[in-house]
């Protein structure tokens, strides 16, 4: 078990066209059994940090540490680490015992008694048994991946790297393995690096998410922290399905509203004393926003903005509506079953509270909505709205 | 011209190959047009290969001698006789056969093991990112592109015993304190192991080569992780991986050094010292010096149900397993 802790690391890739910057002096601290996942955009550089961690490739600058440990220079077969591979890189010639067994064979001095019985016990956990004696081949997609994280788990490592273990199975094997894993990582309480680009892995799996964009650091912070209060536009864009709205917005300070050409919405009051500027992004998640039937009797009036419906998108338990606005599209999802359809004109709430703010420029977060992001916090919300 | 074509295709059509060929008219236009593009080679085959298996081993049936050479087919039949004379160990001519036998065979297995080594460490060098890595790739191919025959007779003027360099180099260095006699006596057999390897290591080294490239660049990545050294990654992932593309390779060597007679004739002539009298040799020698064409044909025929039991015994037993597991 360790900390890991990562300072200013920094990987350059050498090219014929100039170096390529792949993570750029990244600090982190990642806690003893914490499950931390890295997620981002293709060649935001989160497989790359995480091959630095394990050691496959070089630190062109900064430091890593396990613990107290200096691992920066150190060979990955010093490090004490295990991952599991996206392809699962079994040894196709091996048989799954085989393949959980040469790690231990490789790195300890265990007797092949003590390995047989490691490996039946991880086996037994892992429920593949029956699997032992079978090669790669002639296993599924889905068992391949157990036998993948056996390998893992049989070396009883300090730190679990996982490189997008899931992305290569279907959807229902992937929610099932995705429940198993967390399960799994609570029980053996290592310290877990995981990567994926799926924002549903970061947000589901991870004690705290790592959100990286072009090499750089965006955010890192627990999943509803990244979603409520992103730190830019880059991850309230990121995190959220379908994504975040965000409207181009005109600032006038004297009338105190938030303009384009469609719509004129008051500055919401938490954020009157920190605009500034004259362009600021406006963000809401589609959920935040709702269709208003009754516009008359309506509690914020001058938070409704009229749209056309260009297309509706029933999933089954909400439905998607995509909505013109200004020429800008703008989602909305609903969990009523809604009468909407392509080309009807319709009302939309955007409530003041759930208002995102972000700098048009920078696309630093000026204010957030106020949804509560730990339970604490949604306790004391919903106790308060009932004393309310 | 189109003309042509099209007339040549009426002619092949009224031919109305499924009358005659009952199977024929079953199969999709896709295995027809698959099998008139395998025609043509299964012609050069059958002129080539499978016309002079029958004609040989019909001739090994018959006493067919210089009196017979241009009249074979007057020959009288003897039935296994010829077969019987030159497998009798007692015959002066049983013997040197068996002799013969037994030289093949250390000229095979000796080459394989000579030719798969130089030729996987070639590769594992050439799979190294280095400089220049492409124009060794080129240089090391050299020995099997360059004619045949040139490099054995380089090789035969190197291995002289007077004037070979071969000789001189070992005497300078002070390896050897007299010249090696490397193209008479025992050595021979030797001396014909190390030349064949060398204009056959390049092909192995391709294959073998072409084969690395295959490794999932993973499997290693994945061993560094598990702790495996530079030599454990090598003992436990690319040697495996390479089982299904060695298992051809062994096999192509082998056969190809058990019926090699360009080698032994070219650096030992027709008649050669006795160590370096391979079965292919003393089979010529033998029919082509002696006009016994039938026995000959006998001694050929052995040499082929040796070569075809070795294959399918090493193709049952090894060949079957790696290419049902093929590398991820």
């Amino acid at each position: 078990m360790a900390r890991v802790i990562v300072d200013d690391l920094t990987k350059e890739y050498n090219s014929p066209g100039g170096s390529i910057l792949a993570v750029d002096e990244l600090n982190l601290e990642i806690d003893d059994g914490e499950f931390v996942v890295f997620v981002g955009p293709s060649g935001c550089g989160k497989s790359t940090t995480l091959r630095c961690i394990a050691g496959l490739e070089t630190v062109t600058d900064g430091t890593l540490h396990f613990g107290d440990e200096d691992v920066t220079d150190q060979k990955p077969k010093e490090r004490n680490i295990a991952m599991v591979f996206q392809n699962y890189a079994l040894y196709p010639h091996m048989t799954s015992r085989e393949n959980m067994a040469f790690g231990l064979k490789m790195s300890t001095d265990l007797s092949k008694d003590v390995i047989d019985e490691r490996v039946e016990d991880t086996a037994e956990m892992m429920g593949i048994k029956e699997l032992l004696a079978d090669k790669p081949k002639a296993l599924s997609g889905g068992q391949q991946q157990r036998v993948a994280l056996g390998r893992a788990i049989v070396r009883d490592p300090e730190v679990f790297l996982m490189d997008e273990p899931l992305s290569n199975l279907d959807a229902k094997l992937r929610a099932q393995m995705r429940t198993e894993l967390q399960q799994l990582q609570s029980e053996l309480d290592v310290t877990t690096v995981y990567v994926t680009h799926d924002q549903t892995e970061a947000m589901t799996m991870g004690d705290r998410i790592v959100v990286l964009n072009d090499g750089k650091l965006q955010q890192v912070g627990t999943p509803l922290e990244c979603y409520h209060r992103p730190a830019n536009r880059f991850v309230a864009g990121f995190l959220g399905s379908p994504p975040m709205n965000f409207l181009e917005v005109d600032v006038d300070l004297e009338s105190g509203t938030l303009s384009n050409s469609a719509f004129s919405l008051p500055i919401p009051e938490s954020a009157v004393d920190d605009v500034s500027g004259s362009k600021l992004t406006l963000g809401i998640r589609p959920e935040h926003v709702s269709l208003v039937d009754a516009v008359e009797t309506h509690a914020e009036p001058d938070h409704l903005i009229e749209t056309e419906v260009t297309v509706t998108e029933p999933m089954g338990d909400i439905t998607n509506v995509y909505l013109d606005v200004g020429g800008e599209s703008l989602t909305v999802t609903s969990d009523d079953r809604l009468g909407v359809r392509g080309g009807d004109t319709v009302h939309i709430h955007v409530p003041a509270a759930k208002i995102h703010l972000f700098d048009a420029e920078s696309g630093e977060a000026i204010k957030h909505s106020d949804e509560p992001i730990d339970s604490t916090r949604i306790a004391e919300a919903s106790g308060h709205a009932e004393t309310a | 011209m189109a003309s042509t074509t099209r007339q040549f295709r009426r002619r092949v059509a009224d031919l109305q190959l499924g009358n005659y060929l009952p199977f024929y008219s079953r199969l999709s236009e896709e295995q027809r047009f698959a099998y008139k593009l395998l025609a043509p080679g299964l012609a050069m085959m059958c002129i080539i290969h499978f016309l002079p298996i029958i004609w040989g081993t019909l001739i090994s049936f018959m006493g067919v001698d210089s009196t017979y050479a241009r009249q074979w087919h007057n020959a009288p039949f003897v039935g296994l006789e010829n077969y019987l004379y030159v497998l009798d160990p007692r015959t002066v001519i049983g013997g040197r056969f068996w002799f013969s036998i037994r030289q093949t065979v250390i000229f095979a297995v000796g080459s394989l093991v000579v030719t798969y080594v130089l030729g996987l460490t070639a590769a594992l060098v050439l799979n190294q990112k280095f400089k220049g890595r492409f124009v060794a790739r080129t240089l090391l191919l050299l020995p099997w592109v360059a004619p045949v025959v040139v490099t054995l007779l380089i090789w035969r003027m190197m291995f002289q015993q007077q004037s070979g360099i071969i000789n001189n180099i070992l005497l300078s260095i002070g390896i050897i304190d007299e010249p090696i006699y490397w193209l008479i006596g025992d050595n021979t057999i030797w001396t014909l192991v190390l030349t064949h390897s060398w204009t056959q290591f390049p092909l192995v080294m391709i294959m073998l080569y072409a084969g690395l490239q295959g490794i999932p660049q993973q499997l290693y990545e994945a061993a560094s992780i598990d702790g495996a050294s530079r030599w454990q990654k090598f003992r436990y992932v690319t040697f495996p991986q390479l089982k299904p593309v060695s298992a051809v390779v062994v096999l192509l060597v082998m056969l190809w050094t058990m019926i090699n007679f360009t080698a032994p004739y070219v650096l030992l002539g027709a008649q050669p010292p006795r160590a370096g009298q391979v079965g292919i040799l003393y089979i010529y020698e033998f029919a082509f010096s002696n006009f016994q064409f039938g026995r000959g044909a006998a001694m050929s025929v052995i040499l082929f149900i040796i070569a075809m039991t070795m294959a399918m015994v090493y193709y049952k037993y090894l060949f079957d397993d790696d290419f049902t597991e093929d590398s991820q």
